[in-house]
């Protein structure tokens, strides 16, 4: 679950995969703007078959949480 | 190459990021513009004089606050109003049909108001495309039903982003654009379809006395792809056949069979014979006189369609479709892919008559209105609120704006917390509200308070751009700071890679720039000699 979040979230932002942690912050990365966390979001929801629900997605604030919350459905 | 331009009222960003990769392409910074952009002729969308201009529009958001029909109907007239006196001659239009998302509920009042919706913007669509060559429509219904209302949308990316479309959505929305795209610039327009015969225009084999056409199951497949094919001959579409056959097998079916659809006569060309089929092809350019790109060509061999993509690369091979049932939907596709013209839609009288039956409604008012006026008529309200009471709100607009943010300073939670609960800073946020509807926090102000006041930072969020609203909210916080005893105002202007903008916002607003250097542009204003500004929006200080 977690390396296939790394791995949609480094494509989208043109990033190391290497860079990508749970720790790493959404509004830290210049790139991350509002559209880009949403199609990230809406591809791990399809890639994982799993969805956030929309209280928790318009909070999130690190990458980590993300992971979590698939964790938990 | 065409200069592309997107409007709509909802959030078009992917679709604009996707086709910025293949064309130039000018969509407004924040949306919902659709009206603003087109009427203000100083707007970044007449400077870029586009090519073709793509109009969405998202029938749910622009109508479902409406509970009256006649104040729907006055939207839409004064939207081609403003369309009418803000058009360029030079631009092709492509606006879409209404497709609601969802049913809204229906009332004794009124039980079908959103068909009401709909057959009025397409009434009032093929009232204004008849005066106007340079306007045809956008099929967006046809889109959604293809793949399916459920799965076109999607409910969480419109809460989250103001997307209301799926992935799947935005692609067929895209393909659409670039489809009229290549519409626009004629590149998909081909010329002749050549046709197979056994197991294509008909099932079995006829030279094996197999012939499946009927008005029976497998058969009136065969037959209403004939039909199709047919159409496509009226609408001009040149027909040949290409097929491996005894010429007399074939032609004796072509002539004698009753279910026949298509007649010999129908064919511009005929190559029944053993011969390979790119030879006669290569032929039937030539006695044609038609390049080979603008040969399609359809068979449902896999064999002969790869020798024909081998050998003859110009020509387009479509797929055939893996389902028998499918075959005249995918005819109907391959009309519109390849043989489309952007006239079509222009012409189409029946579609025209059919919405008109459905009901009656007064003739399409003409109503030119000027920018200015659309400000007025939009009555603008400012709402400033407790920056304290929205702290998570505020952080928002700060880290996540991009587009209309002067300084670009992300302050952390703490910074902000700090921010708010001191006495050298003042943080302004305001609520926007316009006749359709509340905005919702959408602005930020934070001054920093020394010996001078300074604009620290100035957010507004890109649904409410390009509505002047920026003019009174500056108003409103140097009356506030005159107030408190300041004579002069300090802002700057930090360039990033998204916020041009609003590159040149103070200079319009009147303020001195004192500093210029590496993307930092320093300004002051005295707020004794501030010019008189034509305001379009009210301040309205809410008792709480």
């Amino acid at each position: 679950m977690r390396e296939k979040v790394y791995d949609i979230i480094s494509k989208k932002l043109e990033m190391d995969i290497n860079d990508i942690n749970d720790e790493l912050r959404i509004a830290d990365v210049e790139a991350w703007d509002s559209l880009t966390y949403l199609l990230i979001l809406e591809e791990i929801e399809m890639a994982t078959g799993k969805t956030i629900p929309i209280e928790k997605a318009a909070e999130a604030e690190s990458v980590g949480q993300l992971v979590e919350w698939l964790e938990e459905e | 190459m065409s200069k592309i331009a997107v409007l709509s009222n909802v959030n078009m960003d992917a679709i604009v990021k996707n086709l910025q990769r293949k064309y130039e392409v000018f969509s407004p910074a924040g949306y919902g513009n659709v009206v603003e952009e087109l009427s203000n002729a100083g707007s970044e969308l007449n400077a870029f004089k586009p090519d073709i201009c793509f109009i969405i529009i998202d029938a749910s958001a622009m109508f479902d606050r409406y509970d009256r029909f006649e104040e729907g109907a006055g939207v839409i007239t004064s939207f081609f109003g403003i369309l009418e006196s803000a058009m360029g001659t030079n631009t092709t239009y492509y606006i879409n049909d209404l497709d609601f998302r969802s049913d809204v509920l229906k009332t004794d009042i009124i039980d079908n108001i959103q068909e009401l919706y709909a057959a009025e913007w397409t009434s009032a669509f093929f009232e204004f495309s008849k005066k106007h060559n340079n306007v045809h429509m956008l099929t967006f219904s046809s889109l959604v039903k293809r793949i399916g209302s459920c799965d076109f949308y999607s409910a969480k990316m419109w809460y989250l982003g103001r997307i209301p479309f799926s992935v799947l959505g935005r692609n067929e929305i895209q393909n659409e654009i670039e489809k009229c795209i290549k519409l626009h610039e004629g590149m998909c327009v081909k010329k002749v379809l050549l046709l197979d015969l056994d197991n294509t225009l008909w099932g079995g084999i006829c030279g094996e006395g197999k012939v499946i056409l009927s008005d029976e199951n497998v058969g009136l497949i065969y037959k209403d792809l004939q039909y199709v094919i047919k159409r496509m001959k009226r609408s001009g579409v040149i027909l040949g056949i290409v097929s491996k056959n005894n010429e007399e097998d074939a032609l004796d079916v072509l002539r004698n069979n009753q279910h026949m659809i298509l007649e010999e006569s129908d064919f511009a060309i005929m190559k029944i014979n053993w011969e390979n089929k790119d030879k006669n092809i290569r032929e039937i350019a030539d006695e044609l006189n038609v390049g080979l790109s603008s040969i399609v060509f359809f068979d449902d061999s896999e064999n002969e369609r790869m020798l024909v993509k081998t050998m003859l690369p110009e020509v387009t091979v479509p797929d055939f479709p893996d389902k028998t049932e499918n075959l005249p939907e995918c005819m109907v596709n391959i009309f519109f892919e390849y043989f489309d013209k952007e006239n079509y839609t222009l012409e189409d009288s029946k579609k025209t008559e059919l919405y008109r039956q459905n009901k009656e409604r007064e003739l399409f008012k003409q109503r030119s209105i000027s920018y200015e006026d659309y400000l007025k008529e939009l009555k603008i309200k400012i709402y400033p609120v407790s920056a304290k009471e929205n702290e998570e709100r505020v952080y928002q607009l700060v880290h996540k704006t991009n587009q209309f943010n002067l300084t670009t300073k992300r302050y952390s939670r703490d910074d902000l917390h700090e921010m708010l609960n001191s006495d050298e800073y003042i943080v302004y946020t305001f609520d926007i509200k316009d006749k359709f509807g509340d905005n919702g926090i959408t602005a930020v102000v934070i001054v920093s308070l020394s010996d001078v006041a300074e604009i620290d930072t100035f957010i507004m969020s890109c649904r409410i751009m390009g509505r002047k609203i920026e003019d009174s909210i500056i108003a409103y916080v140097e009356n506030k700071l005159k107030i408190n005893g300041f004579g002069v105002v300090r802002a700057s202007y930090i360039n990033t890679e998204k916020n041009k903008p609003v590159e040149k916002l103070y200079d319009g607003l009147g303020y001195k720039c004192i500093e210029c250097s590496n993307g930092l542009k320093r300004y002051e204003l005295k707020l004794c000699d501030v010019q008189k500004r034509e305001l379009y929006a009210e301040i309205s200080e809410r008792e709480d």
